[in-house]
């Protein structure tokens, strides 16, 4: 008898334990409905705040310098790691968020691995009123999480505080403003401003100026473009946009027409141009970051990149030298010009179903305008998202005439990704064009072959 | 002692519930999914649409995963013979009497202490490095200016750099476990070889081996699980974008479930299909090996 009251006794503790063990679990699931009754006042307000009328009595709120109340916290997932410059700007805006609105936030900083976990995390119901990731991940794939901000947005002037280009590709994308975007990054050729001066060369606007720069640095000893493995499709992308433009490439990716689309043997050709002239690093397609590495140390002048990378190189080599920055080079008879130019960003979006929406989109209008996206944008040497910020962190000041002329945007890899199953091929036939193991002619053949 | 069967069932039924919650059922979900067209792997059943075996289509059509199945039957068939080999090596030489056995076991074991992603850092900055690396510079040193130039990380040689660091990393898991086996193996086996005459090496190959078998069964399948786990490694050698050349399954999968940079329509039916033709060819495998590697014939 004592034997089996032992058991049960036991038995009775491991059950115990374990759901103790669970507990997170089970005041996750408590939670929801403690928060029912709440919820369904607040839901009363976060669905007005969708509509037109109540969102511009918040503006009005907010240009009184009134915040909405939070019920509860709000719960802000970030992609930046805990730590580094972003986030250390990023809890300074909330600190001083917090002070101003009297609510509080909750910021959990997930890393980039967050696109991992976002669609997940909301799909069981996880509070979630904030997250971060890629502008256009957020505006496509995680676009039915995202509530639409456009009246929001309009009420609170966010129009006046925005770039256009960003937040129209967001709209294009998800059909509403499903994110706010913030660090903008542009995209072109990265140079040394010291070896420019010595070489005495002026920043080339057109190919054929572009090769003759090349020369002129390479005569003086030094390496005219360096490329990393990374990077491969963004050089040939680019290129081939130039030609055709990005719907053109995207239409010989996807159809595969490699031969028959003439622009891509003349866009191997140039490429070839540069190996065969010596004007490629002989390292190139070097292992990422060892080529961009290479203009830290001073021994190449250019990479085409992104306003990312001088802060990178910096990192990775600790060099001072001053920056510039200039529009990938026109080619003849191509459809686009320097006016192009592959443009991105991070963004902001607010859950649908967040309690908080309002108050979500305030603290998110912190963060990506006036005076909070000013010191993020210094901290993180990256671009300002709001345009009335005109100073740009020292590293990258001189990329801004290049961003502010481009009228027209390009994707990531300026269409050239736009058939996943041809992407990691492109890669390895452009590896094989600048290492020199195949010519321009020997490029097409082999993707018209693996296209069809 | 008399059976209580409730006691039974109060103690086996946490255990139970929980291993069908979170092995079960996902294994289940999985398998429907691959038959499925479902965007996240999250999303509700009921917004899954039924589209036969057309995932399975779409993976096996895909130049990627014929890549990534061909890297990886490279990683475990070509790794696992050098590893294998290796690492047995080690074993024998570690159990022969040699000095300092524990300081050299332990050397050999230590990449498995150090994390992958350190270890493939350091193959990387250090080892192959173009300009810097220990390769570079060794040949350099001898004056072989065509090996010192060797774009260990360019084109197809990352795959082999790869291969080369994970082989590293492993030798001295699979080391140990050889050593155990060896160790096993009663002395008086081998004293009884040497007074009949037998030179080191007859022993080898005529009792170390064959007494072998049941741990050479245990490593391969351990490698086999290994081989199929293969992922950090890929992600290290390949930072930014996937490349055809250190592509595997399981990052490929990854990219298809999760989106990458290029990857910007998921499609976790397909991730699930890759699972299932993993899960599929990893049974494969062990039923092979379970047929031709039989060590219950063994009795010492």
């Amino acid at each position: 008898m004592n034997k089996k009251l032992v058991s049960i006794l036991l038995g009775t503790a491991m059950v115990a334990t374990m759901l103790a063990g669970c507990g997170s679990k089970t005041k996750e699931t408590e939670a929801p409905a403690t928060e029912a009754a709440t919820e369904a006042a607040t839901e009363a307000a976060a669905e007005d705040a969708e509509t037109e009328a109540p969102a511009e009595d918040a503006a009005e709120d907010t240009a009184a310098g009134e915040y909405t109340k939070a019920d509860g916290e709000i719960v802000y997932w970030s992609m930046w790691d805990a730590g580094s410059n972003q986030a250390n700007a990023i809890d300074e805006i909330i600190a001083e968020y917090e002070e101003k609105s009297g609510n509080t936030v909750t910021v959990e900083y997930k890393g980039r691995d967050i696109n991992t976990m976002i669609a997940a995390s909301l799909d069981a119901g996880e509070k979630i009123d904030l997250y971060e990731d890629d502008f256009q991940r957020l505006s496509q794939q995680f676009g039915d999480y995202a509530l639409d901000l456009s009246d929001m947005a309009a009420a609170a002037g966010y129009d006046s505080k925005s770039n256009k280009a960003l937040t129209s590709a967001v709209t294009g994308w998800a059909g509403k403003l499903a994110c706010l975007p913030y660090q903008p990054y542009g995209s072109g050729i990265f140079y040394n401003k010291a070896i420019f001066e010595e070489v005495q060369v002026e920043e080339p606007t057109t190919w054929d100026e572009f090769l003759d720069v090349c020369q002129k640095i390479k005569d003086a000893g030094y390496t005219p473009l360096t490329l990393d493995d990374a990077y491969i499709n963004l050089n040939l992308g680019y290129h081939l946009a130039r030609y055709v433009g990005q719907d053109g490439v995207k239409e010989i990716v996807n159809n595969g027409d490699f031969a028959e689309n003439e622009a891509v043997l003349k866009m191997a050709q140039d490429m070839q141009t540069l190996v065969d002239n010596g004007y490629l690093s002989e390292y190139a397609p070097a292992a990422y970051p060892s080529g961009e590495n290479e203009v830290g140390y001073e021994e190449t002048a250019m990479v085409v990149n992104a306003t990312w990378v001088p802060a990178e190189i910096k990192g990775n080599t600790d060099c001072e030298f001053e920056w510039g920055m200039f529009s990938y080079p026109a080619v003849e008879g191509g459809v686009d010009g320097t006016e192009a130019m592959m443009v991105g960003a991070q963004g902001i979006s607010v859950n649908k179903d967040s309690a908080n929406a309002q108050a979500a989109f305030e603290l998110a209008m912190e963060i990506v305008t006036g005076e909070g996206d000013a010191a993020l944008s210094l901290a993180s040497d990256a671009i300002p998202a709001d345009p009335n910020n005109s100073e740009w962190p020292e590293m990258i000041k001189n990329c801004k005439p290049a961003f502010d002329a481009a009228t027209k945007s390009y994707e990531w890899d300026c269409g050239l990704d736009d058939n996943q199953d041809m992407t990691t091929v492109i890669t390895e036939w452009g590896t094989k064009l600048f290492t020199g193991e195949v010519d321009a002619q020997g490029f097409v053949d082999g993707l018209e072959a693996a296209g069809k | 002692m008399k059976k209580n069967k409730k006691m039974m069932v109060v103690f086996l039924a946490p255990a139970l519930i929980m291993f069908a919650i979170v092995y079960v059922y996902p294994v289940i979900r999985t398998i429907l999914m691959s038959f499925f067209s479902v965007e996240r792997p999250s999303a509700a059943m009921s917004t899954w649409s039924f589209n036969g075996l057309a995932n399975y289509q779409k993976i096996f059509s895909a130049n990627l995963f014929q890549n990534a199945m061909m890297n990886i039957f490279r990683i475990w068939f070509i790794g696992g013979i050098a590893v294998m080999a290796l690492s047995l090596l080690m074993a024998v030489i570690l159990t022969s009497g040699v000095r300092f056995k524990s300081f050299f076991r332990a050397m050999i074991y230590m990449p498995n202490v150090i994390s992958a992603v350190a270890l493939a850092a350091m193959w990387i900055y250090y080892a192959f490095d173009q300009r810097f690396g220990l390769f570079h510079n060794f040949f350099k040193a001898l004056g072989l200016d065509g090996l010192a130039r060797i774009k260990w990380l360019g084109g197809d040689m990352k795959f082999w750099a790869m291969l080369i660091a994970f082989c590293f990393a492993a030798v001295g898991y699979y080391m140990l476990i050889w050593i155990s086996g060896i160790e096993k193996i009663p002395q008086d086996l081998f004293e009884a070889a040497t007074i009949d005459g037998a030179n080191k090496f007859r022993q080898f190959t005529h009792i170390t081996l064959p007494l072998l078998k049941g741990t050479f069964k245990m490593n391969l399948t351990f490698w086999s699980i290994n081989s199929v786990a293969f992922f950090v490694w890929t992600k290290m050698f390949s930072p930014v974008t996937t490349e055809s050349s250190t592509v595997v399954p399981m990052t490929y999968m990854y990219d298809i479930v999760f989106g990458s940079k290029s990857v910007r329509v998921t499609d976790a039916g397909a991730g699930a299909a890759v699972g299932c033709v993993l899960a599929l060819v990893v049974m494969i495998v062990f039923f092979i090996m379970n047929r031709l590697v039989k060590d219950d014939d063994l009795e010492y």
